[in-house]
């Protein structure tokens, strides 16, 4: 076995690349269920079953190997009967492959154990048999898939012969020999097995961590040479290995031994003895032989397997290396999460003290030194910008998990939807993606569930009979935006409006406009179902989605228009790490407005604005919501005579920021507050500036929802409010 | 964690693990043992508290066996653990496990 | 570290404490908490949290929270001059590591206190909240007030706090 952390190591791999082929196998299944004759999809679906299984057989996961096996056999039996698979058919493999992630989530990385329900694995596979039955092209489960031509003849019950020999760096690199002996016997009986230790020096010559061992075993099994090949994939760098299909020609034999550096003597009498040869064989085999020049290098004939002419083994080989070289070259590199969070955190302290190199330079007025910084800058933003990249993934994966979501609960509620996907090509930060799973879920399955009418309601709206679901995304002004739009019948303000005020949000005389009515919805609490429905998640409303993209300091609108629809508009930053910002001053104090969103800067004429915390100036002939964020934040009352106003956009809410002085532009490294201020409103994080400062950064959604919920609250009480929707 | 105790002339009983981890340190105690130990007739080897092992412990198995053969000593095992039972096994090795009429 | 007497560090249950003043009177905090103690410099104002938490540093490029004991006391906030300090703690508060400075008035010394010989705080007249109080540590030069750190800095309070301050 191999040992401890190496072996761990070796399964949390296996682990993450099993989760992931289940998650593309996924994909393809749903692309036959679009498409049934997809044969790509059909070869891909099969490969990821086979893969899992062929790795899982290496941690001896038997329960693994074994239901992927029926799914692998199913899948083979399929395409080499040129079937298809039925939606039927189709839905029991989802359900099998949900089985499949389960069983890879539920691996204990560290004993390699593997808990299983057998009673609900058999009930699948009885299933599974039952549909597959009468699809044409597919044979009765039972059925072994075809074997390779060599294979064909294993009928006779002759053993393959398998013979291994162990690099000396074999056990150094963490791979146990047994293990893959352990894994072979899973394929069949081993008849026959020796130990070769020829090369084994005495004690004190030896050394123990160098491997001078080799194998040479018979095994009766059925199965096809690559799938024997395939048990020692993970040791073909570590090993020569040499098949030999049952039942092979003396000749092949007699070559064997030839190419192994132990004396033919002692290979002839291991295969004598496992019954593959007769001494008779052997010895007239041998004398033939002897005749012919002396034996080569042992690694010049290696490359032959017994089966095959060396010159197409030679061929094959330069073909597969050629194909192994590109793929390395284009193929992309691993890497740990951590190791790009750690780049990109030294990334955000080269930008703070670039900034503080600036600064200096600025100050002491050195021409020549102004201009080398001004260089050393441009460099660290490529940079930063190419680190940035190096966490942004594309987003369609995250969509196209949507498909599985859409055909399931759709059919549990009977409905006909269409998942429409767009803009699958934006990036936009890991971090920030993994973040986004389950508010989108909530989404995707509210929209299903109470969005899209059924059939009938459909119908008698004059809608085509199937729904349709869209995902898109964009990028907006330096921002992500991402949309989750339906067809179905819109929000019910009036209901909305109901129970909001049945729950106290608001009160019944309220003057609300449409939207803003609508986006009650996230207050906490909030749910529109009127009978909490299994499928959107007891209980969770909407605030659970606004509370999870305001930590992602971005921000949800909605847009519905009652009879056609409903779109929530998810509105997100490109990364949590680094903010563009706009530096600006109250007295000693600094704060970062996030630069998306600054529209513009003007200076405050002291006779426009009324000294209060909230007010409006005239703004190109439109009233202009200002906030003076001293009075706002409690902070001591400005002694500036010449004050300015930083415009911010927010979604399409606009006001002013009435500040003391302007700053200028900055990229600035994010630093969380911590825990003491988690509760904190309208402040999202501070930076260190160039100078060694703080400053805090300015949450402008968060803003904006505060003084929403003053305009709640003074709705109540006919208060004077500012208007913040400005149009 | 791999210990060899060695109480008395031609008695040793190996405790732990004999893996690819601890292989130099076994090798390097046996070593010592084999270079003080020639003049016995037998070596009377203890594998009841063998927790692990693997191939390349068993590799060293394997040599310690070469080189007491070499110099006329017989080595006989005795109380295999089960791990040890399983691997020796495995790889068809019963000449290293003790005679069935010996198992206790 | 200086040590007061071979004698007393041998007691069992002896454990070192910082003492420092906050206003008049005398405080000690488990010497084990604190990681460096720093001048007093610019802190930079956090609106709209209660008026103890006195905003934030930068150490060495990471921001950390100051709290100013004396008004976490229910005493008017400090007016910084040439002793005051801030003491760098840290110590885990909701399962995370978190470092925070406590804004004295002066450091005093290192003692050895004997667990054994500190009082129960009085029911009242310590001149701060009792629950604040650890225990009374005496010694020649009278009583040092060994804190509670966990409660002076209990996150349900400051949540509460700068819950009310905010919503007002």
């Amino acid at each position: 076995m191999l040992n401890g952390e190496q072996w761990t190591q070796l399964l949390l791999g296996f682990i993450e690349e099993a989760s992931e082929l289940t998650q593309q196998a996924e994909e393809y299944l749903l692309q036959l269920d679009q498409s049934p004759t997809d044969e790509e999809a059909l070869s891909g679906l099969f490969r990821a079953m086979h893969t899992i299984k062929g790795s899982a057989g290496l941690f001896s996961l038997t329960p693994l190997v074994s239901f992927t096996h029926h799914l692998e056999n199913l899948l083979m039996a399929v395409r080499d009967g040129a079937g298809t698979l039925s939606p039927a058919l189709i839905s029991v493999l989802l359900r099998c492959l949900d089985e499949v992630a389960s069983m890879v989530a539920l691996i204990d990385p560290q004993t390699g154990e593997l808990p299983v329900d057998e009673q609900h694995q058999a009930q699948l596979l009885a299933t599974l048999a039952e549909q597959a039955q009468g699809v044409p092209g597919v044979k009765p489960l039972a059925v072994e898939p075809g074997a390779e031509p060599a294979a064909a003849i294993s009928g006779t019950g002759g053993a393959w012969h398998i013979s291994l020999r162990f690099s000396a760096d074999l056990l150094r690199n963490g791979f146990d020999p047994a293990a893959f002996v352990r894994y072979l016997g899973r394929l069949g009986d081993i008849s026959h097995l020796a130990l070769i230790d020829d090369t084994l020096p005495a004690l004190a010559e030896l050394d123990p961590e160098s491997c001078y061992l080799g194998l040479e075993i018979d095994l009766l099994s059925d199965a096809s040479k690559t799938e024997i090949e395939d048990v020692f994939e993970f040791i073909r760098d570590f090993c020569t290995l040499h098949i030999l299909p049952p039942d092979s020609a003396l000749d092949d034999y007699l070559q064997l031994i030839q190419q192994l550096p132990e004396s033919d003597a002692r290979i002839g009498q291991i295969l004598v003895s496992a019954g593959l040869l007769t001494e008779n064989e052997l010895q007239a085999g041998l004398t033939v032989q002897a005749s012919s020049e002396a034996k080569p290098a042992l690694g010049e004939v290696l490359v032959s397997q017994g089966v095959v002419p060396p010159k197409a083994v030679d061929a094959a080989l330069a073909k597969q290396k050629a194909s192994r070289e590109k793929r390395v070259n284009d193929a992309p590199i691993r890497v740990a999460a951590h190791k790009l969070d750690e780049l990109i955190n030294l990334v955000g302290e080269l930008v703070i003290s670039a900034a503080g190199a600036q600064l200096h330079a600025q100050k002491h007025g050195n021409a020549l030194c102004v201009e080398s910084t001004q260089t050393v800058n441009q460099h660290v933003e490529q940079i930063r910008e190419v680190a940035l990249k190096m966490r942004m993934i594309e987003i369609g994966d995250t969509f196209n998990r949507f498909h599985r979501v859409v055909r399931d609960v759709s059919q549990q509620l009977g409905k006909d939807i269409r998942l429409d996907i767009r803009g699958a090509d934006t990036e936009l930060d890991k971090s920030v993606i993994d973040q986004l799973a389950d508010p989108l879920t909530h989404l995707v399955r509210n929209a299903i569930d109470h969005g899209i009418e059924n059939a009938e309601q459909r119908a008698a709206a004059g809608k085509p009979a199937q729904g349709l679901l869209r995902l898109n995304a964009y990028h907006e002004s330096g921002m992500i935006v991402i949309e989750v739009s339906d067809d179905g019948h819109g929000l019910n303000t009036a209901r909305i409006r109901d129970k909001a005020i049945a729950r106290g949000l608001i009160d019944a005389q309220a003057n609300l406009s449409e939207h803003d009515i609508q986006r009650l919805i996230f207050a906490a609490g909030f749910s529109t179902a009127e009978a909490v429905s299994d499928l959107s998640g007891r209980g969770v409303g909407m605030d659970v989605v606004r509370s999870a993209i305001d930590a992602l300091r971005g921000s949800i609108d909605i847009d519905s228009v009652q009879g056609q629809g409903t779109t929530f508009r998810i509105r997100l930053p490109l990364t949590l790490a680094i903010i563009d910002g706009f530096l600006v001053s109250l007295g000693d104090e600094h704060l970062v407005v996030p630069l998306d969103l600054v529209t513009e800067c003007i200076e405050l004429d002291a006779s426009q604005l009324t000294r209060c915390t909230y007010g409006y100036i005239e703004l190109r002939g439109k009233p202009l919501p200002c906030i003076d964020l001293a009075a706002h934040f409690g902070l001591p009352p400005s002694h500036t005579v010449r004050r300015n106003i930083v415009v911010v956009n927010f979604g399409r809410q606009q006001a002013g920021l009435i500040v003391d002085h302007l700053h200028g532009e900055l990229q600035t490294v994010i630093k969380p507050l911590g825990l003491l201020f988690q509760h904190l409103q309208g402040i999202s994080g501070s930076t260190i500036l160039g100078s060694g400062q703080i400053a805090l950064i300015l949450d402008i959604a968060n803003l904006f929802h505060t003084l929403h919920h003053s305009v709640e609250a003074d709705s109540r009480t006919n208060q004077p409010r500012p208007d913040l929707t400005g149009s | 964690m791999f210990q060899l105790s060695h109480p008395t002339p031609g008695n040793l009983a190996m405790a732990g693990s004999l893996t690819i981890y601890e292989v130099s340190q076994a090798h390097h105690e046996l070593a010592a043992v084999l270079h003080s130990e020639s003049q016995v007739n037998a070596w009377r080897l203890d594998l009841s508290a063998v927790e692990e092992l693997d191939t390349a412990g068993v590799q060293l198995l394997l040599a310690l066996h070469k080189s007491l053969l070499h110099l006329g000593i017989v080595l006989e095992t005795f109380n295999p653990a089960a791990a040890v039972r399983e691997l020796l096994e495995l790889l068809r090795l019963t000449h290293l496990l003790p005679p069935p009429a010996a198992q206790a | 570290m200086p040590h007061l007497q071979a004698s007393a560090a041998a007691v069992p249950g002896s454990v070192q404490h910082l003492s420092f003043r906050v206003r008049e009177a005398r405080y000690a905090l488990p010497i084990e908490l604190v990681r460096e103690i720093i001048e007093y410099g610019h802190v930079t104002t956090v609106p709209m949290m209660p008026s103890f938490i006195h905003g934030v540093i930068n150490l060495r490029g990471n921001v950390v929270p100051v709290l100013d004991l004396a008004a976490r006391f229910g005493m008017p906030l400090s007016v910084a001059n040439k002793r005051t300090c801030i003491v760098i703690i840290e110590l885990t508060l909701d399962e995370q590591e978190q470092r925070i400075g406590l804004v004295v008035d002066a450091v005093d010394a290192v003692l050895d206190i004997d667990l054994a010989s500190v009082e129960p705080a009085p029911p009242f007249g310590a001149g701060i909240n009792t629950d604040f109080i650890a225990g009374m540590a005496r010694d020649e030069r009278g009583f040092t007030i060994v804190l509670d750190v966990r409660r002076v800095l209990s996150l349900d309070d400051i949540r509460q706090l700068s819950l009310a301050r905010q919503a007002s």
